[in-house]
């Protein structure tokens, strides 16, 4: 079964302010559908300090000179219903790519 | 102990940047003096060797729960180690430079195993490191939910999709006269 995933309204303004290239939304689409939506249980990490949360990480490499490695942690709550992903925090940062 | 792993990242940060700027930057920063890194290699291997241990202790503090705030390491961590991986990796790029030009520097090789540690492990670091605001749900997004603030996330995303790719070709239209250079990657933001 695959979940549905829903976007804090305040998060889809902060993912708009990084200004992020057509094909790294499309990489965070694909991580957040093809894995995330498909076993949340196996890719989420759960912390416990300084409150317990799910963490949804992922690594996207993108072409340039010098290439780059964009990494992106998103925070993840089950809904009651127990079908819904909510994603209500999200950060990334980014990289220099080594060569290989 | 992850104070004095801090510590010891840091002043192996400050050697380098000493090392960097005042005794060899300008010979460096030059594309035809590719052997004058030799001398900041040691430097630079240590940098990655003492970063690499204060990444690793780092991680297993907050793994074994004696860390509980998170946030004041992650905000210098996200600045410092994307700026020193860059750094290593221009030097990097300095030496294999200088090797293809008949002029392999003293210790490349180690060098560049020890970034290839280094980087590993700072991956590993910000990978299992919460950089958040740490706002539990209740306070920051709780209310705002069930207010309805929400939306079904492949829309969402699609929206800004289009309305990045509208952005890119609105680029090329400025950027694409007769004579303009070559576009190197594909319009990705770097620093």
């Amino acid at each position: 079964m695959s979940f549905s995933i829903e976007l804090m309204r305040e998060i889809e303004a902060t993912v708009a302010s990084w200004g992020l290239p057509p094909r790294l939304i499309h990489e965070v689409l694909e991580h957040l559908y093809e894995e995330l939506a498909e076993r949340p249980r196996y890719h989420l990490k759960r912390i416990s300090k300084p409150d317990i949360r799910l963490l949804y990480m992922f690594t996207v490499r993108a072409e340039g000179d010098p290439p780059r490695d964009y990494l992106f942690e998103f925070s993840v709550r089950y809904h009651a219903d127990e079908e819904t992903l909510i994603i209500w925090e999200c950060d990334y940062l980014s990289l220099e790519a080594g060569p290989g | 102990m992850n104070e004095a792993s801090l510590l010891r990242f840091c002043d192996a940060q400050t050697k380098l940047i000493i090392a960097l700027i005042f005794d060899h930057a300008g010979e460096a920063d030059a594309p035809r003096v590719p052997a004058r890194i030799d001398p900041i290699l040691p430097h630079l291997i240590e940098y990655c060797e003492t970063g690499k241990h204060a990444l690793e202790v780092l991680g297993l503090a907050l793994l074994s729960d004696q860390i509980t705030k998170t946030e004041p390491i992650s905000l210098v961590v996200r600045e410092s180690v994307p700026r020193m991986i860059s750094l290593l990796e221009r030097v990097r790029r300095l030496g294999r430079q200088a090797r293809e030009e008949g002029i392999p520097p003293t210790g490349l090789d180690e060098y560049e195993q020890a970034v290839n540690r280094f980087r590993k492990s700072a991956i590993d670091f910000l990978m299992h490191w919460p950089w958040g605001s740490m706002e539990p749900w209740e306070k920051s997004a709780a209310a705002a939910y069930e207010r309805g603030e929400f939306r079904e996330a492949r829309e969402a995303l699609n929206e800004l999709l289009e309305q990045a790719r509208q952005r890119e070709q609105a680029n090329d239209r400025v950027t694409e006269p007769a004579m303009a250079p070559p576009r190197s990657g594909r319009g990705i933001e770097l620093e």
